[in-house]
């Protein structure tokens, strides 16, 4: 749906609300032709080369989204992959499901391309690249918590039928749970889960993102070295 | 003297496909006319993001139209390049002519 007047909403965070509307109007006009997705595209698109990040907020925001996406995916898999919403990959397809190692990996691989590729970039600033590192993993950790909380809510009835669900309350409690103990226990795991992943986000973001700014400063002295 | 103000590629295009354009320069009419002009068609953020630098250089002037109902009630944001802006491509582009001049192009083309 062209939703004109939320277009025009998003864009006026970034910039004048006349330079804005005048946006949304061109975009509106060629959208007749080109459709709804396209004007999505490019209202957001259009939104995102107005803001005025610094370069580290820039890579910062970058970095944690792909991260976040990681930690999205394992966090979708690994908790909807033994129900029926997702028709029981973990059981029916397993190598779909084995899909989560390589999220796991991508998420501890992507702070230290983040602090490698900082340091590099911001003139080997070990400084810079560990604010870089606990922005983006800070971004990460807040997708994980709107990821799970959702999710668990949307997919609660389905969740309580997941087996692995009622072995991990099982493994924890020494016993069988009722209905109302194992909604109680998928609550307040999900819930706890994504705030403790603010805190765990942020400091693989400082931990892994200082390995890679080793790195990535090594390589800029290294670059200087070979220039002079 | 001030040092002359500097101009990039795509800041060159947007001002010479506003003078093309004429009265009726508004963001899809330059967005057309730079993808006719140069077959490649930018994206409007770069467009919309140049118009707004070149206009805080003073290359640019924009002023806004009526409200019309086909853009739902809102109006266009005209452009026009101003003397500074004229002055500044035309030196920019000479200077791209001077390069050129003479000079024998490989694959048997000429400037």
């Amino acid at each position: 749906m062209l939703n004109a007047n939320r277009a025009e909403r998003i864009l006026s965070s970034v910039t004048t609300p006349e330079r804005a509307a005048a946006i949304v109007g061109d975009l509106a006009e060629e959208a007749r032709t080109r459709g709804t997705r396209w004007f999505w595209f490019h209202v957001l698109r259009t939104a995102w080369s107005h803001m005025r990040l610094s370069e580290e907020q820039r890579l910062g925001l970058i970095f944690g989204l792909i991260c976040g996406g990681m930690w999205m995916g394992l966090l979708i898999l690994g908790n909807l992959g033994g129900t029926a919403v997702l028709g029981n990959i973990r059981d029916n397809h397993p190598r779909v499901y084995g899909m989560t190692g390589s999220f796991a990996l991508g998420g501890l691989l992507v702070p230290v391309m983040t602090g490698l590729l900082a340091a590099y970039r911001m003139g080997g600033s070990m400084r810079a690249a560990l604010r870089v590192g606990l922005l983006s993993g800070l971004i990460s950790g807040v997708m994980c918590l709107l990821t799970i909380v959702p999710i668990t809510i949307l997919f609660h009835g389905a969740m309580m039928l997941d087996p692995s669900n009622i072995h991990e309350f099982a493994r924890s409690a020494g016993r069988a749970p009722s209905q109302a103990e194992l909604s109680h226990f998928l609550y307040w795991d999900a819930l706890g889960g994504g705030l403790n992943m603010l805190w765990i986000g942020s400091l693989l973001g400082l931990t892994l993102g200082t390995l890679g700014a080793f790195f990535g400063k090594a390589m800029f002295h290294g670059d200087q070295k070979r220039a002079t | 003297m001030p040092p002359a103000t500097t101009l990039g590629d795509f800041e060159q295009i947007v001002l010479l496909a506003i003078l093309r354009v004429g009265e009726n320069a508004y963001g899809v009419p330059i967005r057309a006319e730079i993808a006719a002009c140069t077959d490649r068609e930018p994206a409007p953020g770069a467009l919309y993001t140049t118009l707004d630098r070149l206009e805080d250089k003073g290359m640019v002037t924009s002023r806004l139209g009526d409200p019309t109902p086909e853009r739902g009630g809102r109006a266009k944001r005209y452009f026009m390049v101003t003397a500074s802006g004229v002055e500044a491509v035309t030196r920019s582009q000479r200077a791209y002519q001077r390069l050129l001049k003479g000079l024998k192009l490989p694959l048997g083309a000429h400037a």
